[in-house]
């Protein structure tokens, strides 16, 4: 009983979230899980030099993102992709950018074995743990699911306070789901869709350099914390948010796979302003751990 | 351009024929068995048509679940004598009886409420005496005395002059005290429009309303059940951006709980179970279906369950009160009908059982004695044609129906260029919440009907969302939503279904209408109404560029078609004081005014061009009359004359290239029914 409440109090999800988050019959959160998966998450033994961590990439501070283009494993070895933002990945569907993770749980695993990130075995994990593997992804997979982000001015709004958001991010705010129409992708709670697009920024001197989930197709992360996650995309090409209008507004870059929501917008300078007011609005509390 | 129907039986002989029996025993079979046969009852001498398709789930729940023999001569039964009346009365009401779907012979199937106020978003009481509706005459939220047949309003908001919010969504509380319900409006603001949507609460002797929360950011809130506590309240909330939320809202304090976020569709009903443990609540599969399947959740929404899952269309019902049942309508076996799945512990126990075919209710709840009240469409909208000479002002033949295969509603008829074929939106499932319309297009030399299933989420019927076609009839342009739910006007690829956006609303503001398309298909004319100045505007619409042109702005405007040669515009200003009726130049220039009258004369919306161009067509009447005429008036100017065929051209009418057909709707508003499905379980269980 006394688990029940423990465990009522670390799921109650940030305002704006839902209260149901999947999670697999097979890992049923417990607050002892999740305890471990943190203290796994910050375990410099599971990487193969002992230097680095889950989050050494995903640091809290940058709202469980890096602040790099691309990942850096260990010996400096960078990867082809930005280290995503992990906030409420346990509403997630598919994991990493490509969606080749059907699960958290196996999600957790390919970090550890990857050589370009912590380069590690699985015996070599277990050994050092002294915990079976699915027991170190199950633990990091419940821990995952507890980073949680909301609760922020916008959700403030939505749920009733009209003060909440100035005149500026109002109107920034319609821009979003009208003239810029990016609630076409960043749809829902979490402001992802969850699916996979082209939105031309893995074309590069006419041909696509990563195909991504197919097609220089990619997910669409969460908006949440936006402010905090810079640079954007797949491939952290893009340092501020301003650049990331500027190319959405341009239409993206025109290829053969250009997905067809992906068209020039024609924002006026105030209203660029305005939708990247009301993207600010997206940062709000974290919590992670049942913290 | 069209196939034959498949599956479709044309006659007795083609039914006898598929059953391998002779009509005597298919006309016994119609009769005591429910034998799904059809009639195109327009014609004098009526004729019958089948589906295959119905004919063998017919069967299939026929075999499955016998009559029980009678244990003495039916006529001397009390049950049989009932029975028949039931018969009679849903005869008379356009019902065919149902007889051997039904697991439990003892159910029974009665009508409740019929009339023009019937409405379907509100719940039966308790006790099965009281319906909560929404009074659309006025938006009110009432209720409807099943025991006396009287309505009686909750709310006095006055009329829609007075005010546009409404109530929506209603359901009675389960000691039968209280109604709790959606009150919303669209506030106009600096920005545009502005949704908010309040739950409230009041007790069913009326008063003063209680405001459990208020909802700035949200278009819909459909109340769909209470807790068995009465603590809680199962809410179908829809945010402005389109995101569907299952929710719940507590009674004591307004708050609210997002429980599952889902897209713009989500459920069509949730439903607590009697325990107070559970949601139980429909889903669509996905973004690409309609197909639903439905789901069971803990209300602290630690886990949900999969309890129906199949590839059909699956709605929920509600629980049966002693809570060992879910129950649904599905049309798993072919047709229609109501299942029942055993439930335990949130999880479902075993296959679902059909437990009453060939009925696609649209759920109010369940009283506690488990009666299920549900509503049912039972007319519909047809499509009708009629010969006659415009010119002398006569209807050469009666209008005939465009016979359907199904009750659905059918709308906004469109010629094809050459006149060989009428496109018209067809919705078969009338009960369904994200109703599913296609494009269906006749051959007229045939009468084949072809089927254009789009991949847009819904297509928008009426005089603002009549379908297009493209001069080389290769696709046509419609109004819908896309599965985005993005109102806007689309083309659509005539073969395949596939759609191009081409204007899609604007936040704040109405969906755009397509009022005509030039005989060159290349330009669009789009009404938009503007809720800042609540002024109606017209626009070309260049198709491959998309640039636009204001042609007229004015409070009210009627029907605005293309002339023949595509170079002149005809609107009906409805101007309250002053109606005219005005010929626009598309190359630009200024409005022309061919007519005006002032009360009490007035012009309806209803305005086309004669088929050489030269004439225009209209209504012209005493406000208020039941004569309308049809008038002619000559492009050049001077006197209308009075054609006359007040009763011969009906709603949204289409004329025929040749000038000498025209295809309209008649009934405005179709009719619904409520039932109530009682003893319906099997009663071994």
């Amino acid at each position: 009983m006394k688990t029940l409440f423990l465990l009522s109090l670390v799921l109650r999800p940030p305002l704006g979230l839902d209260l149901y988050m999947p999670v697999p019959e097979a890992n049923p959160l417990t607050p002892s899980k999740i305890a471990l998966g943190r203290k796994l998450f910050n375990d410099k033994r599971l990487s193969f030099d002992g230097t680095l961590a889950c989050v050494s990439c995903h640091d809290p501070k940058l709202a469980f993102s890096d602040g790099r283009s691309v990942a850096r494993g260990i010996n400096g070895a960078e990867g082809a992709r930005s280290s995503p933002a992990i906030v409420n990945r346990g509403y997630g569907r598919t994991f990493f950018w490509d969606g080749r993770a059907k699960s958290l749980e196996q999600q957790a695993l390919e970090p550890i074995l990857n050589p370009k990130e912590l380069g590690m075995t699985a015996a070599e994990a277990e050994r050092r743990t002294g915990l079976k593997i699915a027991e170190i992804t199950g633990a990091l997979a419940s821990y995952v699911r507890t980073i949680r982000s909301g609760d922020s001015r916008f959700d403030q709004y939505a749920a009733g306070d009209a003060w909440a958001l100035s005149d500026v991010e109002k109107a920034g705010l319609e821009v979003f789901r009208g003239k810029a129409r990016c609630n076409t992708c960043h749809a829902g709670p979490n402001f992802s869709d969850e699916n996979f697009h082209n939105t031309g920024v893995a074309w590069r001197d006419g041909k696509i350099v990563d195909p991504g989930a197919g097609e220089g197709k990619f997910k669409v992360p969460t908006l949440r914390e936006v402010e905090r996650t810079a640079p954007y995309m797949h491939d952290g090409s893009l340092a501020t948010l301003e650049d990331v209008v500027d190319y959405y507004d341009k239409g993206g870059n025109a290829n053969p796979s250009l997905d067809e929501e992906i068209r020039p917008l024609h924002l006026a300078a105030d209203e660029k302003q305005s939708l990247i007011a009301f993207l600010r609005t997206l940062s709000g509390k974290i919590r992670e751990g049942g913290r | 351009m069209s196939v034959k129907e498949p599956g479709r039986l044309d006659s007795w002989k083609e039914i006898g024929a598929y059953l391998q029996r002779d009509v005597r025993t298919l006309r016994r079979w119609e009769k005591e068995e429910g034998l799904p046969v059809h009639r195109h009852t327009h014609k004098s001498r009526s004729s019958v048509y089948a589906y295959a398709a119905e004919i063998d789930a017919w069967r299939v729940s026929r075999k499955v679940v016998p009559e029980p023999p009678p244990a003495r001569p039916l006529w001397k039964t009390p049950a049989f004598a009932l029975t028949i009346l039931l018969c009679l009365i849903m005869v008379g009401n356009g019902i065919r009886p149902q007889v051997a779907s039904a697991q439990n012979a003892g159910a029974v199937n009665r009508q409740v409420w019929t009339g023009p106020k019937v409405d379907p978003s509100g719940t039966v009481s308790p006790d099965g005496r009281l319906v909560s509706f929404t009074d659309w005459e006025t938006g009110d939220l009432s209720l409807h005395d099943l025991t006396t047949g009287q309505d009686r309003r909750l709310t006095n908001k006055g009329t829609w002059d007075d005010s546009q919010e409404f109530a929506s969504g209603s359901a009675i509380s389960r000691d039968g005290k209280h109604v709790a319900y959606g009150w919303g409006a669209t506030v106009t603001g600096p920005s545009g429009k502005q949704p908010f949507f309040e739950v409230r609460l009041i007790d069913v002797a009326g008063g003063k309303p209680r405001v459990l929360t208020t909802q700035p950011d949200v278009e819909f809130a459909y109340v769909n059940d209470w807790s068995p506590d009465g603590r809680w309240l199962a809410v179908h909330l829809i945010r402005a951006g389109g995101t569907g939320q299952i929710s719940l809202v507590s009674v004591t304090d307004g708050s609210v709980r997002v429980l599952k976020s889902t897209d713009w569709r989500g459920p069509t009903r949730v439903a607590f179970s009697q325990d107070g443990r559970y949601l139980a609540y429909d889903l669509p599969l996905n973004g690409e279906t309609d197909q639903r399947d439905i789901y069971v959740m803990t209300v602290d929404g630690s886990r949900e369950t999969s309890a129906v899952s199949h590839l059909s269309g699956n709605r929920l019902l509600g629980w049966h009160p002693e809570g060992k049942y879910l129950l649904f309508a599905s049309d798993r076996s072919g047709l229609p009908g109501v299942w029942a799945v055993p439930i335990e512990d949130g999880k479902p126990q075993g296959a679902p059982e059909l437990v009453k075919a060939n009925v696609n209710p649209a759920s109010l709840g369940l009283t506690k004695s488990g009666g299920l009240y549900y509503s049912v469409m039972t007319s519909g909208r047809d499509i009708y044609v009629a010969s006659m000479d415009l010119e002398a002002g006569k209807v050469l033949s009666p209008s005939t129906v465009i016979p359907q295969p199904y009750l659905g509603l059918n709308d906004s008829p469109q010629w094809s260029p050459d006149g060989k074929y009428l496109a018209y939106l067809a919705q078969k499932d009338s009960n369904s919440t994200t109703p599913r319309v296609t494009l269906a297009i006749r051959s007229m030399e045939t009468g084949r009907v072809r089927e254009l299933r789009t991949d847009l989420a819904y297509l928008i019927a009426g005089d603002y969302g009549r379908p297009r076609w493209s001069p080389d009839a290769s696709a046509f342009f419609v109004v819908g939503a896309d599965k985005k739910g993005r109102r806007g006007i689309y083309r659509v690829d005539a073969q395949q279904g596939k759609s191009t956006p081409l204007v899609i609303e604007e936040p704040g503001q109405e969906y755009p209408h397509l009022m005509a398309l030039t005989p060159d298909g290349k330009t669009l004319i789009v009404a938009r109404y503007d809720a800042k100045t609540r002024m109606a505007a017209l626009f070309t619409h260049d198709v491959q560029s998309a640039r636009e042109r204001e042609l007229i702005r004015r409070s009210n405007l009627g029907d605005s078609p293309v002339s023949p040669d595509g170079r002149f515009l005809a609107v009906t200003d409805r101007d309250r004081q002053a109606p005219s009726l005005l010929v626009i130049p598309l190359e630009g220039g200024e409005p022309r005014e061919l007519l005006r009258v002032s009360a009490p004369e007035t012009l309806g919306g209803f305005v086309a061009w004669s088929p050489d161009g030269k004439s225009l067509l209209f209504r012209k009447f005493v406000a208020g009359a039941a004569q309308r005429d049809i008038w002619r008036i000559s492009v050049e100017g001077g006197a209308p004359h009075d054609v006359g065929l007040s009763e011969g051209i009906g709603r949204s009418p289409s004329i025929h290239p040749d000038g000498h057909q025209v295809a309209f709707t008649t009934i405005p508003n179709p009719k619904r029914e409520i039932w109530a499905l009682e003893n319906f379980l099997p009663k071994q269980k």
